[in-house]
């Protein structure tokens, strides 16, 4: 045997990541000789992305082989390689990101691939007047542990949020100031310079994260961006901050890339642009997971998740990762309710008892409630999930924001059949369903983080 | 893709077992079968898509193992998570439009009560935001078939495949296949195989590599540029076997690019070969059977050889003429 070392070189700023990828045998250009069934290809391999000198080590029999990987784009580079008796080395490169500062959000796959289509997209936005452009970030007060959630009132934030949407129209920014404070919003906006600038691309990396009064608040003090455009606000982002890296190697950062996309009619040129706001966490262990998550191949974001997911869900040190985690088994598990539950099971319990502040706890343990009923009483108990998760505040993740909406669906559906599953005629079912709806229509599903667009 | 369900369509452990049909292109009432039968094809009305689905999904309950393909194409109106599906007669009732609209995501959800583990949808609409699903006070139309939050026992596999991002159009072309549909239907033929069970089957994750690469090889240099495909709940299972090697998008370029348009191209092997000329500037888009090459790039100074190994999703050869 002999060691096949293979890394995609990838520059992140200020950091590494891993993606997917396959080592496939084929047949010898030379000899014409058929790739020997032995040599079975190699799937599902976590391959470092990095500049460093790390690699992922396999052993092969000596051979030719096609060495690919998958970015969470769906892009694939691929590389042809002879193995010798004494190893070899395979550096996949892709597409170069538009800008260093970009490159998390490029590797992401949340901007278009390459330099040159970049050029091309951005050329046809509007004019970007840079001026009338900011962020704001905004801190909601700590939701405390309670025996009785449903008793607790809502997520100020998110109930702003929804009175402002269910009245309709756009939102004004000082209405939506105004309402949060009246609603016991505790502290004062505070405004983002812009930490990056493509003038040309008209593009802003905002990285809250340098902000250092933000970094030091509490994770139950959870943090909004908004950003408005003049008057109005146009988009409001769930922060996943503070972030702690899933390696215990210290605090992660965290950027939002926000720039022109066109809408309406496709990429037609004479379409209005409107913003788009693009969340990356620059964690070595997670970044890919949620990453693959957004794009919604389960079974990718499962094999990078599968090395780090007791890490990740044991030590709880940022549950934020640990609910992406969750949600990426949750999606992938194929068991039902005859079978022994897993371990993360009752991790998910603990997201859900010990961190009030992160509805996507409840949303998860809702469903696994749902996915493992046996008596009634799981079925009533998913049901005051779903209502609790409604109650903390909008979720971090845009599949929560989904799974959220269908749980309180199925509720609901099954109300029209004067099935209440154990639930009282006043627990405002029905309320919470039609302000989640209202949320999920504004959800852009192409995020992995919750961003919501208001204008 | 009907004819192609009858006529390629290969799975030996799922095989075809019942295709229900729909057409709503003007003066088109009649479907013909592969053996030159032709049968008479109901319009895509709400009555009609509403009896079919109940239908199928009457026949999915047969058996927990039982494989459902759902496949959609025309119009659509979105909004954030929300997908709803337009139908023949939207637009009949001014006053209640949606309700000639699927719930695409209702549906979906609704789903999960059929015994059949394994569902796989194909939407090939626009998903451009309307504010049709904002205004319509708590209703994105009819899910046909209603979700329970008693549920079936084990989990489903239920991966959507979408022609657009959300927020972006997908393009039809007129006598033609649309741009999703024709890459659906090549990646089925190899761009979306893999051998990881021995033999070339198309399987749910590369099927959506296969479909991503195609597409935007379609749609390059069209209206359309711009259109990328999207995935719901992508898991890993098998859907169609591969009766003989899969066909792969190759493409071929040097590095640097800009030495295209300067260069001739030739490719051989696998008993095949074939060149292109000069002067073009734009990558050579080929599609070949699995296999080892060899491509050359002939510049005026000089001659690059390489060889390479083609298999699916997409290989993309470049060619070193510094």
């Amino acid at each position: 045997m002999a060691k096949l070392r293979i890394k995609l070189e990838k520059w992140l700023e200020g950091g590494e990541s891993q993606v997917v990828g396959s080592v496939h045998p084929v047949p010898d250009p030379k000899t014409g000789m058929p790739a020997e069934r032995r040599r079975g290809s190699l799937r599902d391999l976590i391959i470092p992305a990095t500049m460093a000198e790390r690699f992922l080590s396999v052993d092969v029999e000596p051979g030719r082989y096609l060495v690919e990987v998958m970015l969470p784009s769906g892009e694939i580079v691929s590389q042809p390689v002879t193995v010798g008796p004494g190893g070899e080395t395979v550096k996949l490169r892709g597409d170069d990101s538009p800008h260093e500062w970009m490159s998390w959000q490029h590797l992401m796959g949340t901007v278009v691939q390459s330099r040159a289509a970049f050029d091309q997209i951005t050329a046809r936005s509007a004019t970007w007047d840079t001026g009338g452009m900011e962020g704001a970030v905004w801190v909601a007060p700590v939701r405390p542990l309670a025996d009785d959630e449903l008793a607790m009132p809502r997520d100020p934030i998110a109930e702003a949020l929804d009175a402002a949407v269910a009245r309709g129209g756009s939102l004004v920014r000082a209405a939506f100031v105004k309402d949060a404070a009246r609603r016991g919003h505790v502290d004062s906006p505070t405004l983002v310079g812009s930490y990056a600038f493509d003038r040309v691309h008209q593009a802003f990396l905002f990285s809250p994260i340098r902000n250092d009064k933000l970094y030091r608040l509490p994770p139950e003090q959870r943090r909004y961006l908004l950003v408005a455009r003049g008057s109005d606000v146009e988009l409001l982002a769930i922060l996943p901050i503070p972030w702690q890296r899933a390696d215990f190697n210290g605090p992660g950062e965290v950027d939002v890339l926000v720039r022109f996309e066109p809408s309406g009619r496709g990429t037609e040129s004479n379409a209005p642009a409107r913003l788009r706001a693009s969340i990356a966490v620059r964690d070595p262990v997670v970044g890919s997971v949620i990453a693959y998550l957004g794009r919604g191949d389960l079974q990718a974001a499962s094999v990078v998740l599968k090395r780090a997911q007791d890490m990740l869900m044991e030590k709880m040190d940022n549950a934020i990762a640990a609910a992406a985690g969750a949600y990426v088994l949750a999606g992938a598990w194929e068991g039902g309710p005859s079978d022994r539950p897993p371990r993360w099971h009752e991790w998910v319990g603990n997201l859900m008892r010990y961190f009030p502040w992160l509805p996507d706890g409840a949303i998860l343990e809702g469903w696994l409630a749902l996915r493992t009923q046996r008596t009634r009483e799981d079925v009533a108990r998913a049901r005051r999930c779903f209502l609790i998760a409604h109650r903390r505040g909008l979720p971090f993740f845009s599949l929560g924001v989904k799974m959220l909406f269908e749980g309180l669906t199925l509720f609901v559906n099954d109300e029209g059949t004067s099935d209440r599953h154990g639930g009282a005629a006043d627990d405002g079912l029905r309320t919470a369903w039609a302000a989640v709806r209202r949320l999920a229509l504004r959800t852009d599903p192409r995020e992995a983080f919750t961003v919501i667009r208001l204008g | 893709v009907a004819q192609w369900l009858l006529t390629r369509y290969h799975n030996p452990s799922k095989p075809l077992a019942s295709l229900e049909l729909l057409i709503s292109e003007p003066g088109v009432t009649q479907f013909v079968m592969p053996g030159g039968q032709a049968v008479q094809v109901d319009g895509a009305t709400m009555a009609n898509v509403e009896t079919a689905v109940r239908a199928w999904k009457a026949r999915g309950d047969a058996h927990e193992g039982n494989l459902m393909l759902f496949f959609f194409c025309g119009h659509g109106i979105a909004s954030g998570t929300q997908l709803s599906l337009v139908l023949e007669d939207f637009g009949s009732d001014r006053d209640t439009p949606l309700d000639h609209v699927v719930d695409f995501d209702g549906l979906h959800l609704g789903m999960d009560k059929c015994k059949a583990r394994q569902q796989c949808c194909f939407i090939d609409v626009c998903r451009v935001a309307s504010p049709t699903l904002i205004q319509a006070a708590n209703y994105s139309g009819r899910p046909i078939i209603h979700g329970s939050a008693v549920h079936a026992a084990t989990p489903r596999n239920a991966p959507t495949y979408f022609s657009a991002l959300l927020g972006t159009s997908a393009y039809g072309r007129q006598g033609q296949p649309s741009f999703f549909t024709e890459a659906l239907l090549k990646a089925f033929e190899g761009a979306g195989a893999d051998d990881l069970e021995g033999g070339w089957r198309v399987q749910t994750d590369m099927l959506n590599l296969g479909i991503h690469h195609l597409l935007r090889r379609a749609v390059d240099e069209t209206a359309a540029a711009g259109q990328v495909s999207a995935v719901n709940n992508l898991t890993r299972f098998t859907l169609h076997h591969l009766r003989g090697n899969p066909i792969v998008p190759v493409e071929v370029a040097c590095e640097p690019p800009d030495r295209n348009g300067e260069a001739e191209f030739r490719y051989q092997g696998n008993g095949r070969q074939d060149r292109r000329a000069p002067p073009r500037s734009e990558n050579w888009d080929l599609e070949l059977e699995v296999g080892a090459y060899q491509f050359t790039a002939i510049l005026p100074e000089r001659q690059v050889a390489v060889d390479d190994f083609v298999r699916p999703p997409f290989r993309p050869v470049r060619i070193r003429v510094l």
